[in-house]
């Protein structure tokens, strides 16, 4: 697998050359995973769902449940007694899978089996029912997709609800594929009024959400399915239990109460998930070492081209390790989702392009840019004197792909002192307020004298990733008054929330401040820090404005300009926020920095 | 049966396949196979920075003038 290079040096000296990542988590991180972020959310939600499912069971709901939906279902699994307790699981196992909600569906589709499986007469081989439930809830109709739009919402999709229409049309197709086809093996006849009944129903319901899904837009579609999925989860939850208490009467007749009740289920799904996991952890261990050993990429690629021999789209081949992987494993096929997500998520640059007008809130994928290449200029000693220890390298981007990755590595090493003793110094946030600025709305001003060099406030905001901005803000183009500030490649700064003074410093083109990336010693990028540091001594009254520095991969038309129109007042302003485009260098011009780098680092 | 078939030579062809590789040089580390997590840099080579020291450096900074 080709991709970035990548170079890091290790304190012991040693350079490291990457190419591509790895696809898979190793053999020990697997495990672990498996017990961690598989496994006891796994228990969790069984404990939690399995205690529900008793309130059902005690409460005598499931029976009805089971009673109401026996023409449908009896009709489906003949096997079956019109009564039996599977009917109930059964039920809210596929409303789970309508509503996407995968980790809710395990716990009832495993009671469901269970619960087949008490009236199997051959415990070794599974039932016609079992095999229908199997592949019904395989082809796993959904409503609303809320996991994988929560995955294209993670790996920055421009809008992860497109994703709805789509899932909704094969998921339905795959369902009556499977009811059919399994219904033509064992020799069901679902040709009858309550299955057809159900199956054009169910044709409506999706057909009147996709026409209301589809007359949304953007972020509206995200909100909606999101809040409908979870909505309906919770309304479920509470109409459990307000119908168990409503029947509390058949808890007393058993000799119990809806707690105790609740308490005997969830230890019962306890039970249930300590049995499931060796069976995960020998399925995702062997995955993890064929994923890693390369072989599987060699399977799929034979597979591929065999596919393409005969006319499949490229499209549809990209997709098939995730289907071939979710039979086998319900676990192994998100992680193999998410990757492809991943593998085909736009880099920093095609992001950029890829919004329609460039508006200050949703800056934050170009305001890091601009921050970084300030950095590496510090690591070339253009701003001397900005640091305690008069160095270079504050600005520690460990993560930054290419050879320049280098050279900030090994002035990071060089710089880490001045790092720590920088951290410890005092803010002069006493000594600025928020005031109306005449350069535009809000401004921050001095109230006392700064210092050259004082650092004067930290820009601070919750912490999110740039997945969440893109989803929060992508969009927001009218709104101008969003606060996104990027610390670095994973994370930024979301001013909105948690915003201090700093979010309402002004830009000017001839700044009396200047905004740093500090970066963490270890290689924690959400322990980076945004300071705001006086260029040079400011006078009590005097507004604090720093360079916002955009810049942005696609051509500076006038409109663009006038957009980001500067309006500082300065004599050196530009006219606009948007920072000329770099012009490469001259061999002559890079020999004279290199010079004055070296003599720099001499010092 | 089919599913402790596949489970088996998945196992084996894979654990064959990579000692193979490292065998022939085309793979540099198993430790990525044994320790990796998913994203981490897949290393393809590693040298010592004191070769590197007088050209790649100087280097980076005229590059990023």
């Amino acid at each position: 697998m080709q991709g970035d290079t990548l170079y890091r040096l290790s304190k012991s000296g040693v350079v490291s050359m990457s190419v591509g990542k790895q696809g898979a988590d190793g053999l020990f991180a697997t495990c672990r995973n498996t017990i961690t972020d598989l496994w006891l959310p796994l228990i969790g939600y069984l404990t939690f769902f399995c205690g529900l499912l008793n309130l059902l069971i005690d409460s005598r709901a499931m029976e009805k449940v089971a009673r109401f939906l026996s023409p449908v279902f009896h009709r489906v699994f003949p096997e079956l007694r019109k009564d039996h307790p599977a009917y109930g699981f059964m039920t809210l196992n596929f409303a789970a899978n309508f509503l996407g909600l995968d980790s809710a569906a395990t716990p009832f589709g495993l009671k469901a089996m269970e619960s087949m499986q008490e009236d199997n007469p051959n415990k070794d081989r599974a039932t016609n029912s079992q095999i229908m439930f199997l592949c019904l809830h395989a082809a796993g109709l959904t409503l609303l997709p809320t996991s994988i739009i929560g995955y294209r919402a993670a790996q920055g999709a421009a809008n992860p609800a497109d994703i709805m229409i789509p899932t909704i049309i094969t998921s339905f197709a795959g369902t009556l594929a499977a009811l059919f086809m399994v219904a033509g093996r064992q020799r069901i006849n679902v040709f009858n009024w309550p299955v057809m009944l159900s199956v054009l129903g169910i044709s409506g319901l999706i057909g009147g959400l996709m026409a209301f899904i589809g007359g949304l837009s953007g972020v509206s579609k995200f909100h909606f399915t999101d809040n409908l999925s979870n909505g309906m989860l919770l309304t479920i939850i509470g109409l459990i239990v307000a119908y168990a208490f409503i029947k509390e009467k058949y808890f007393t007749e058993k000799g119990t109460n809806m707690f105790d009740s609740f308490v005997h289920g969830a230890k019962d799904g306890f039970t249930t998930g300590l049995r499931v996991l060796p069976y995960m952890l020998a399925m995702l261990a062997a995955l993890s070492i064929f994923r890693n050993s390369g072989l599987m990429d060699i399977v799929m690629s034979g597979l591929s081209w065999s596919l393409a021999l005969v006319g499949v789209s490229k499209e549809v081949i990209d997709a098939i390790p995730v289907a071939l992987m979710r039979p086998f494993s319900a676990g192994g096929s998100p992680g193999l989702h998410a990757g492809c997500h991943e593998d085909l998520r736009p880099g920093q640059h095609h992001r950029a392009i890829e919004l329609p007008v460039p508006r200050r809130g949703g800056d934050h994928l170009l305001r890091g840019g601009a921050l970084l290449r300030q950095c590496e200029r510090e690591g070339q000693s253009l701003h001397p004197g900005h640091h305690a220890a008069g160095r270079p390298g504050v600005c520690d981007h460990g993560h930054l792909r290419g050879a320049a990755v280098l050279l900030t590595r090994v002035i990071a090493h060089v710089a880490k002192g001045s790092l720590e003793a920088r951290s410890s110094r005092p803010m002069a946030s006493s000594k600025i307020a928020q005031r109306s600025s005449k350069i535009h709305g809000n401004g921050v001003f001095a109230t006392a004298p700064i210092k050259k060099g004082e650092d004067i406030v930290e820009y601070k905001g919750k912490m999110i990733t740039h997945a969440e901005a893109d989803a929060l803000y992508f969009g927001d183009i009218d709104s101008g008054h969003t606060f996104l500030f990027t610390l670095n490649e994973d994370w930024i700064l979301d001013a909105n929330r948690g915003g201090n003074v700093a979010r309402w410093i002004n830009h000017s083109c001839d700044p009396n401040a200047i905004a740093f990336v500090h970066g963490h010693e270890s290689e924690d990028l959400k322990k980076d820090r945004v300071i705001i540091e006086a260029l040079r001594d400011i006078k009590p009254g005097e507004e604090i404005t720093y360079d916002y520095g955009f810049e942005f991969d696609i051509p500076y038309t006038e409109e663009l300009k006038q957009i980001w129109a500067c309006r500082c007042g300065s004599p050196k302003c530009i006219g606009t926020m948007l920072k000329p485009k770099p012009v490469k260098a001259s061999k002559a011009t890079a020999k004279k920095i290199a010079t004055k780098a070296k003599k720099a680092s001499v010092k | 049966m089919a599913l402790s078939r596949f489970w088996t030579f998945m196992l084996i062809l894979s654990i064959g396949y990579v000692l193979v590789m490292l065998g022939m040089g085309r793979q540099y580390s198993l430790g990525s196979l044994i320790n990796g997590k998913q994203g981490e840099p897949l290393v393809v080579a590693e040298v010592d920075s004191a070769v590197l020291a007088g050209s790649v450096v100087p280097g980076t900074v005229a590059r990023g003038g």
